[in-house]
Parts: C-alpha cells; sequence; structure tokens
C-alpha cells in the first residue's frame, strides 16, 4: 500500500488584520463572526484583534475537513457545515489568498441566499465583500441546465475515479431513480472530468455529476452542454423556485 | 512565504525508508517542484518523480502510482480530506 503525507504549506508571517479593514469592520456593527480559513493560514492573531472590538468568535467544522474552521472547495451546500450557520445571527468572514474557497459560502446559498461574505487578504491586506450578485451567472444557468433535465430524455451520469470523488453507489442509486421516470441513463466513468470530452457523446440530452461539486457549479459556466449536481438534481423544484 | 517543511519531510522519508516517491503539486506551487525534487533527491537518495496532471486536493490522489513502484505520495498544498458517504 503507497503511503500518504500531506504538507499543508503554512503561511510561514504572521498575518494581522489592517487598520482599514477593523475599521470596516467596527462599522458594519458587527457582533459574532463565523471565521474561516484555507488549511495555509493561522488565524489566532486575527481572531485577537476581532475580539478586541467586541466581535465575538465562532468556529464551525465543515464536513469533509480535517479542523474547525477550515473551508474547501467542495463545502459548498448548505448542509457542508456542522451547524447551520446560514440562519444564525453571526455573519461571515474568510481570510485567505483566493476566491474559490469563500465562493463556497456563496454557493452554499444558491437556494436561500441570507449572509454576504467578508474576506480578508493577508497578502494584499484589504477587506472585501462578496454577494449573491458575484454568484448570480452561475445561479442563471444552472436554473437553465435544470429546466433541460426535467425534459431530457437521455441522461448522462459522471463518476470519476479519483479516490475522494467517487460514488459509484449514489450513481446506481441515483440511475434507478430516475429510470423511474421514465429517462434512459447511462453512466460515463473518468478521472479526470474534461468537459470537452462531453461533446463526443451527443446522445446525451443532460449530465449529472457526481465527481467534485464545483464542476456542476462554477464549471457549467464553461460548457454548452447542460451539466448539474447530483445534489441539485435531487432538490431540483427548490433551487428552481427561489 | 509558503513553508514547504522539506527538512521535516526528508526526516520523515528516510525514517521511512521510502524509496520512490512522488511528489504532487496544486498549480500554485508546481513552480517549486525543481527545488523540492533536488532537494529530496540530495538529502534522500530516493527517486522523485513529479505528477503531470491536477492536483486538486485531498480527494485527488493518484493511487495508481503504485502500478509502477512508488511507496510514498506526497501531496503539497493540501491536508487530510473527510471523505462522505454519500454524495
Amino acid at each position: 500500500m503507497v503511503k500518504i503525507i500531506f504538507v499543508p504549506c503554512e503561511f510561514d508571517e504572521e498575518i494581522f488584520l489592517d487598520e482599514n479593514s477593523i475599521k470596516s469592520l467596527k462599522e458594519k456593527k458587527i457582533n459574532s463572526l463565523f471565521i474561516f480559513s484555507s488549511v495555509q493560514f493561522n488565524t489566532k492573531n486575527i481572531e485577537k484583534q476581532l475580539e478586541n472590538i467586541g466581535i465575538k468568535i465562532k468556529k464551525t467544522k465543515a464536513k469533509r475537513t480535517l479542523k474547525k474552521g477550515q473551508i474547501l472547495g467542495c463545502d459548498c451546500y448548505s448542509d457542508s457545515f456542522s451547524e447551520d450557520i446560514f440562519n444564525s445571527s453571526s455573519d461571515i468572514l474568510y481570510i485567505g489568498d483566493g476566491l474559490f474557497h469563500p465562493f463556497s459560502l456563496l454557493l452554499a446559498q444558491k437556494e436561500n441566499f441570507r449572509k454576504n461574505i467578508f474576506v480578508f487578504n493577508p497578502l494584499k491586506k484589504s477587506l472585501t465583500i462578496l454577494t449573491i450578485k458575484d454568484i448570480q451567472n452561475i445561479i442563471s444557468k444552472l436554473k437553465r441546465n435544470l429546466r433541460i433535465f426535467l425534459n431530457a430524455k437521455k441522461i448522462g451520469i459522471i463518476s470519476s475515479t479519483k479516490y475522494g470523488q467517487n460514488y459509484l453507489e449514489s450513481c446506481f442509486s441515483l440511475k434507478k431513480e430516475i429510470e423511474k421516470k421514465g429517462k434512459e441513463v447511462f453512466v460515463f466513468v473518468c478521472d479526470f472530468v474534461d468537459l470537452k470530452e462531453l461533446e463526443n457523446f451527443s446522445f446525451i440530452d443532460c449530465w449529472i455529476n457526481t465527481a467534485c461539486p464545483r464542476i456542476g457549479l462554477d464549471d457549467i459556466l464553461s460548457t454548452e452542454k447542460p451539466l448539474i449536481n447530483l445534489k441539485d438534481a435531487l432538490n431540483i423544484y427548490k433551487i428552481l423556485d427561489s | 512565504m509558503y513553508n514547504l517543511n522539506l527538512e521535516s519531510l526528508s526526516k520523515r522519508i528516510i525514517k521511512g525508508k521510502f524509496k520512490k516517491i512522488l511528489i504532487q503539486l496544486p498549480d500554485g506551487l508546481k513552480q517549486k517542484a525543481e527545488n523540492i525534487t533536488k532537494f529530496l533527491e540530495k538529502k534522500t537518495k530516493a527517486k522523485i518523480l513529479i505528477w503531470l496532471g491536477n492536483c486538486f486536493g485531498g480527494c485527488d490522489i493518484p493511487f495508481q502510482v503504485k502500478n509502477i513502484g512508488v511507496d510514498l505520495i506526497v501531496q503539497f498544498g493540501h491536508n487530510k480530506y473527510i471523505k462522505e458517504k454519500e454524495w
């Protein structure tokens, strides 16, 4: 058996909020904040700074992460967290240098958007706010794809062989469910999901992704082929009605 | 800026007597492959291979390299991924 070592590559400098960011957060009159970050950043100094201006710090665990406060790109559904952070009275702050991870926190609210996401970039020392406008293009395309799925006759389910993205049993359960609705279902297997490959199977009317959930969200903007995630296929009416 | 922990990693490689190692890097760290490889080859005498494909996270580990005799995969930039039972 091959052994695995993970090297998280922590940022090797202490990180702090700058004065402007502290001022902006103070002006928002925030009582408490859920803090998230990528694995690279140690947020303890920032937590102390926030507590010093009267903001209570809260941390929750995203389901696929090892520790509280960490977030991954795949934590992008409302049930991806150990508590209901979007219906709580606390605001949300992400600390990190990219947008892929904080977008999870937007996408998790696509059916019922409640909270903007504060993002502090410790390298640029800048505080920005992500809102529903930042994912409006994804939501519109997703709704278009879901409508196509409703009327589609031939469905392709995509299963990845990647260790952490393989849910073949879920694929077959889904196949059974969809076949009950009179649709034909074909299961496709690959390692990396190359969206260009979808073009080669033109008999498929709509694709359902069971690999990385960000494929059925962000990546749908890169293909005209209708593609949805397994979970969205199951919650179809909730999304279309939102 | 981002700590690759190469000293500590090389000690673990020597202690574990690993001989053929695959290093896997996310896009933002792929430029570091040259230095990582040179460092680990010199320190550990192990054969170092570099994964040319994607590295999306702890969910994305190329276990198939065991077929070519790799006994250790080192994935940089991520930590352990907790897989859910169902999607």
